[in-house]
C-alpha cells in the first residue's frame, strides 16, 4: 500500500504541475489584463494602467512571470483581493474553503451513505416492487431542479414550520457575545478534529470487533483505537470545559438544513449507480459459490457483492466531491453559506483577477486531493487495483 | 447501533434547541446583502476598499466638523462650534477659523482636540489619498494650523466655493491621532505609505460618534455597539423655516434661519439601541423571508425590492413597507441645436402636454413619483416648494387650447389646427405642424431605452408620442439600445430628443452648473440662458449658506420657465421593516430609510 501511495503522489504532482501551468496559459494568453477593470474610468489614466502593469510585473518576459507565479503558488503568497481589498486572497480562501468543505463534504458523504445503502438493497431485490419504488426514487431525486429544492426547504422547514434557521452559518444574537477568539471557522476546525477521531475510533472498535487480521494489523487498530478514545475524552473535556459547545451546536443546526437538501439532491445519482453496479455484480461466479457455501443473503450482499459494486460508485463520489466545491454556489448563494463558490462568483463579477486565479488553484488542488483519497479507497476495496496500479 | 443513532439525534436536538439565541440586550438587526471588507476606515474610504457596505457599518464611528441634519439636508455644525467664520485674506492666501467644541471624547477616554482635526487634514495632504478622501483635500487646501486646544485655521490658495469647503473640506471624517499617528509616520517611510495604511490591520478603532466596533464575524455579521464611553443626551429641532436647534447638556447651537417659525421635528440624538446587528444574507429571497419571519428588522437593499418581494411584505404581519424618491430624476430633453428646438414656446408646449400623474398614476399603478423639479422635494433645504408647473391642474382641452396659443404666438400653425372645446372638455387633434419659418416640420424621434431595460422610460416616451402626435407634431417614441443612445446624445450630439436619468449624488445642487450652465460639463443638448448662467455663476462662487440657497430658489424658477430639461418623474425607493419591533423618527426622507443607511443612531426598539 505504501508503495501504491507513492506511486500515486508522484503522478497526481505531475497532474498538479500540468494544472498549475495550464491555468497560467490560460490567463496569459487570454487578451487583455488586470487594468481591463478600470478601461473606461475617466480618471484612469495610460500612466496609471502602467504603473498597474509594472506593480504586477506585467512587463516582465513570460517565463520570469511564469515562475514568480510558480513560487507564489508554492508560498502561498497569492496576492491582495481587489474586490475584497484589502484583505489577502489567501486569506480569503482559507475562510472559506473550510465553510465550502464541511457543507459539501458532509452532505456528499451523506448522500452517498444514503444513496449507497439504498442502492444496493434494491439492487439486490432487482425485479421486485422495491426495485421498482426505489429505481423511481432515484430517478426522481436525480432530477430534481435545485433551486426550486432549496427555495421549498427554506420556505417550508425554515419559514413555516421554523424548525431551522432561513440560512447562514450561525446565530448571530448568539455569537455576537462570544469571546474574541472564537469564530465559526476555529469551532469548524474542533468539530473536524473531533469528527475525525470520532471516526477513527470507530474504525478502530469495528475492525477489532471483525477480528481481522493478525500481529501487526490487530496491533496498529489497538493503536488507533487507544489514541483516538483517549483524544475524544480530551476533547470532550474541553469542549464542556470551554462552552464552545454551545456554539458548536449552533453551527451544526446551521447545518442542517443545506445539509439535508443536498443530500435530497444527491442521493439518487448514487441510488442508481449503486443499484446499477450491484446488478451487474449478482451474475459473477462467486456470488453463486458464495449461496452454496450457505452463507445468510445479507452477508453475501454486503461482504461480497458490494464491495465490488462500490468500486465505480467511489470514483463517482470522488468527482462529485472534487468539483463541488467549486459549484457550490446555487447552494451557497440560496442558503446564504459564504464560501468558495459565492467567492468564485463576486471575483468573476468584479473582475478580480488575483482572487479568481488563486480560487481556481484552491479548486484545482482539492480536487488532485480528492482523486487520491479516492485512488486509495478504490485500492482498498478492490486490491487488484493496488497490485496492478 | 440504530437505536443509538436515534438517541444521540434527539438529544442533539434537544440541546440545539436550548441553544436558541437570546437577547437581553436591545439589538437593531439589519440584513445586508454583501459583506464589509475591512475595519480600517482609511481602506474603507479609500480608493479600492470603499464599498457601500464598508461605509454603513462604519457610518456612526466618526464625525466630522460640519453635517446635515436629517430629513431636511440643512447644513450643521457637528464637531465645531458654531458655523465656519468667514474666508479672510491673509498675505497671499485665505484662512478660515473654526473653534471647536469641548467636552467630547474619543472612546479611549481621550479628549477630543485640534490635534486629531490637523492630524487628519495632514495624513489627507501629505499621503494624497484619494478615493472618497479626495473630496476633502482639494488643491485648494494648503495646510490646517493648531491655534490652540480647541481652534483650528484652514489656508487655503484661494476663497473656496460651499461645494469645495462646506461640502467637501469641512464634512471630513475626523480621525484619531493617538490611534493612527505611530501608523501614519510609519507609513511615512514606505515606498507606497498609502496602501501600507490601507493595509494596516486595524481590531480595535477607537470611534467617537457613539457607536463603537463590536464583533465581525466573517461570512455572517458584524456588529456595532453602542460606545461606552457615550451618553446621548442631545435633542434636535427642526423648525418649518428650516431653522436648526440643537441642543445637549453642555453646548446648543441655533441657526439656519429666524425664530418664530412652528417646530416640525424633534429628534432624540442616540443611538437608542445596545447593538446593531448586519446580518449577512446573500440572497434577497432568505433576506425577505427573514424579515417576514422576524429575524431581521430591516433590509438593506440597495437594488430595491421586486414586485414580487414587495407583494410578499405587504401581506406580512407586523412589517411596514415606505416609499420615498430617490435622488435621482428622469427628463426628456431636446437638442436645442436643431430647429425647431431653440423656441422657448415649444418646450412649453411640449411640458403643457405632459401629464406625468396620469402616466404614473394611472398606466404605471404608482411605479414612478411624478415630479417637475430639478431639485427632489424631499431635499428639502434647496427645494423651491412653488415653481410653477405647465398644465398642473388643467383639463385636457384646456391643456391643449393653452398649448394652441402659445405655438401661434411663436409663429407655428397646422394644416389641421386642434381644437379644443372647453365646455364640453374634448379637441380634435391636429395634423401637419407647420413652423414658423414656413416648412412643415419633418418627423421627429424621442428615443428611449427599451422596455426591457427600463419599462417606465418606455411608457413615458410612447404617451409623449401620443400626445404630442395630438398636436400635429409628427413625432415617433423609439426604444434604441441604451449605449446606443448615450453614444448618439453625448459623443455625436446627433439627435432629436431622448429621455434619460441622472442620479444627482449629494444633496448639495452643484449639478446645477453641470447640466444647465452654457458651459456645463453635461449640457450637451445645447441650452443656453445667459440669464440661468448669472444666477448659477453667482450660486457657485457663493460664501454662504443663506446666499447659495436664495440663489438656488432663483434657478429652480428659472429652469422652470426655460425648460432646459422636463423632468418627468423619480424612482421611488421602497423600504420594508418591522414596524411591530422598531420606530424610527420620520420615514420620509430621500433616498428612503435606505438613503440613511437603516439610521442606526435614531432607530428605537419598541418590542
Amino acid at each position: 500500500m505504501g508503495r501504491y501511495l507513492g506511486k500515486r503522489l508522484v503522478q497526481l504532482s505531475g497532474v498538479l504541475f500540468l494544472f498549475v501551468t495550464l491555468t497560467f496559459l490560460i490567463f496569459y494568453l487570454t487578451p487583455g489584463d488586470v487594468t481591463q477593470k478600470w478601461v473606461g474610468h475617466p480618471d484612469f489614466t495610460v500612466e496609471m494602467a502602467d504603473q498597474v502593469k509594472a506593480s504586477f510585473g506585467l512587463h516582465d518576459p513570460w517565463y520570469v512571470q511564469y515562475l514568480r507565479y510558480l513560487k507564489n503558488i508554492a508560498t502561498w503568497q497569492l496576492g491582495v483581493s481587489f474586490s475584497y481589498y484589502p484583505r489577502l486572497v489567501g486569506d480569503l480562501i482559507g475562510e472559506n474553503f473550510l465553510r465550502t468543505l464541511i457543507l459539501f463534504v458532509t452532505g456528499q458523504m451523506l448522500a452517498g451513505l444514503v444513496g449507497i445503502q439504498l442502492g444496493k438493497r434494491i439492487g439486490w431485490r432487482r425485479g421486485t416492487w422495491i426495485d421498482t419504488l426505489g429505481t423511481g426514487l432515484g430517478i426522481v431525486g436525480s432530477t430534481l431542479f435545485y433551486p426550486m429544492v432549496v427555495l421549498l426547504s427554506i420556505w417550508v422547514f425554515g419559514y413555516r414550520l421554523g424548525w431551522v434557521p432561513l440560512g447562514g452559518l450561525i446565530t448571530p444574537a448568539l455569537w455576537m457575545d462570544a469571546p474574541y477568539q472564537v469564530t465559526s471557522n476555529r469551532i469548524f476546525g474542533y468539530l473536524l478534529m473531533t469528527g475525525g477521531l470520532g471516526l477513527a475510533f470507530g474504525l478502530g472498535v469495528s475492525q477489532l470487533m471483525r477480528t481481522v487480521g493478525e500481529g501487526k494489523s490487530r496491533l496498529c487498530w489497538a493503536l488507533t483505537l487507544g489514541f483516538s478514545g483517549v483524544s475524544l475524552v480530551g476533547f470532550g473535556s474541553f469542549w464542556l470545559m470551554s462552552g464552545y459547545w454551545v456554539y458548536a451546536l449552533d453551527l451544526l443546526y446551521h447545518l442542517i438544513l443545506p445539509v439535508g437538501t443536498l443530500v435530497v439532491l444527491s442521493f439518487g445519482g448514487m441510488l442508481l449507480l449503486m443499484r446499477d453496479s450491484m446488478v451487474q455484480v449478482l451474475g459473477q461466479d462467486y456470488i453463486r459459490q458464495a449461496r452454496a457455501k450457505g452463507l445468510r443473503e445479507d452477508q453475501i450482499r454486503d461482504r461480497h457483492a458490494a464491495r465490488t459494486a462500490l468500486v465505480p460508485v467511489v470514483s463517482h463520489f470522488s468527482l462529485q466531491v472534487g468539483l463541488g466545491v467549486a459549484g457550490s454556489l446555487v447552494v451557497e448563494m440560496l442558503f446564504s453559506w459564504p464560501g468558495l463558490g459565492m467567492l468564485l462568483l463576486k471575483a468573476t463579477v468584479e473582475q478580480d483577477l488575483p482572487l479568481v486565479l488563486g480560487t481556481w488553484i484552491c479548486v484545482g488542488i482539492f480536487a488532485l486531493g480528492a482523486h487520491l483519497v479516492a485512488d486509495l479507497t478504490l485500492s482498498w476495496l478492490d486490491p487488484r487495483i493496488r497490485l496492478e496500479g | 447501533m440504530k437505536r443509538g443513532i436515534c438517541l444521540f439525534l434527539i438529544i442533539l436536538c434537544g440541546l440545539i434547541w436550548s441553544t436558541a439565541g437570546v437577547q437581553a440586550e436591545q439589538v437593531y438587526r439589519v440584513g445586508i446583502g454583501e459583506e464589509p471588507t475591512t475595519v480600517n476606515f482609511w481602506a474603507a474610504m479609500g480608493p479600492a476598499g470603499s464599498t457601500m457596505f464598508n461605509f454603513i457599518v462604519q457610518t456612526g464611528y466618526y464625525s466630522s466638523l460640519y453635517g446635515f441634519v436629517e430629513p431636511t439636508w440643512a447644513f450643521i455644525p457637528s464637531l465645531a462650534d458654531d458655523l465656519p467664520g468667514p474666508i479672510t485674506k491673509e498675505g497671499d492666501h485665505y484662512t478660515s477659523t473654526i473653534t471647536l467644541q469641548r467636552g467630547i471624547y474619543w472612546s479611549a477616554g481621550i479628549p477630543f482636540t485640534a490635534d486629531d482635526v490637523v492630524f487628519t487634514f495632514e495624513t489627507l495632504l501629505d499621503l494624497d489619498l484619494r478615493g472618497n478622501w479626495q473630496t476633502y483635500h482639494p488643491h485648494n487646501l494648503l495646510r490646517v494650523e493648531k491655534v490652540d486646544d480647541y481652534t483650528v485655521k484652514f489656508h487655503l490658495v484661494e476663497e473656496p466655493s460651499l461645494a469645495e469647503w462646506n461640502y467637501g473640506v469641512l464634512m471630513s471624517p475626523i480621525l484619531p491621532v493617538a490611534q493612527w499617528g505611530a501608523v501614519v509616520q510609519e507609513a511615512k517611510t514606505k515606498d507606497d505609505p498609502a496602501d501600507y495604511l490601507y493595509s494596516y490591520k486595524v481590531t480595535d478603532p477607537i470611534t467617537l460618534a457613539g457607536l463603537d466596533f463590536g464583533k465581525w464575524e466573517k461570512g455572517s455579521f458584524w456588529q456595532n455597539r453602542r460606545a461606552d464611553y457615550y451618553t446621548p443626551d442631545g435633542v434636535i429641532k427642526i423648525y418649518e423655516n428650516g431653522r436648526v436647534e440643537l441642543k445637549s447638556m453642555e453646548w446648543s447651537w441655533a441657526g439656519v434661519a429666524g425664530e418664530g417659525s412652528p417646530l416640525t421635528q424633534m429628534l432624540e440624538v442616540g443611538p437608542h439601541v445596545d447593538s446593531v446587528l448586519y446580518q449577512l444574507y446573500t440572497n434577497q429571497d432568505s433576506m425577505v423571508l427573514a424579515l417576514q419571519k422576524g429575524e431581521i428588522d430591516f433590509m438593506l437593499s440597495p437594488q430595491g425590492l421586486t414586485k414580487g418581494h414587495r407583494e410578499q411584505l405587504e401581506r406580512a404581519k407586523g412589517v411596514e413597507l415606505v416609499k420615498n424618491p430617490s435622488n435621482s430624476w428622469k427628463y426628456l430633453a431636446f437638442n436645442r441645436q436643431r430647429y425647431p428646438f431653440q423656441i422657448h414656446e415649444f418646450h412649453q408646449a411640449v411640458a403643457m402636454m405632459i401629464d406625468r400623474e396620469f402616466v404614473a398614476e394611472q398606466v404605471l399603478h404608482g411605479a414612478c413619483i411624478p415630479t417637475a423639479s430639478v431639485i427632489p422635494a424631499h431635499n428639502a433645504f434647496w427645494h423651491h416648494p412653488n415653481i410653477p408647473v405647465y398644465g398642473a391642474g388643467m383639463s385636457w382641452a384646456e391643456r391643449v387650447h393653452e398649448v394652441v396659443r402659445l405655438l401661434e404666438q411663436a409663429g407655428f400653425s397646422w394644416e389641421v389646427k386642434p381644437l379644443a372645446d372647453l365646455e364640453s372638455d374634448t379637441f380634435t387633434p391636429g395634423k401637419g405642424l407647420i413652423m414658423p419659418n414656413g416648412e412643415k416640420m419633418e418627423s421627429l424621434v424621442i428615443m428611449t431605452p427599451p422596455s426591457t431595460y427600463d419599462p417606465l422610460r418606455a411608457n413615458f416616451g410612447m404617451y409623449i408620442q401620443f400626445w404630442l402626435q395630438d398636436l400635429g407634431i409628427p413625432v415617433e417614441a423609439k426604444q434604441i439600445p441604451f449605449s446606443v443612445i448615450t453614444r448618439k446624445v453625448f459623443e455625436e450630439q446627433d439627435f432629436d430628443a431622448y429621455i434619460l436619468s441622472w442620479g444627482l449624488g449629494g444633496t448639495y445642487p452643484d449639478f446645477l452648473h453641470q447640466f444647465f450652465s452654457t458651459h456645463g460639463g453635461f449640457n450637451v443638448n445645447g441650452f443656453s440662458d445667459p440669464v440661468l448662467d448669472q444666477i448659477i455663476e453667482d450660486f457657485m462662487q457663493a460664501k454662504d449658506l443663506e446666499t447659495a440657497r436664495e440663489l438656488a430658489m432663483q434657478a429652480q424658477e428659472r429652469i422652470a420657465e426655460t425648460l432646459p430639461y422636463i423632468v418627468l418623474y423619480t424612482n421611488p425607493v421602497y423600504d420594508a421593516y418591522r414596524s411591530d419591533r422598531v420606530e424610527y423618527p420620520f420615514t420620509d426622507s430621500l433616498d428612503g430609510i435606505q438613503g440613511l443607511y437603516g439610521m442606526p443612531t435614531m432607530v428605537k426598539v419598541i418590542e
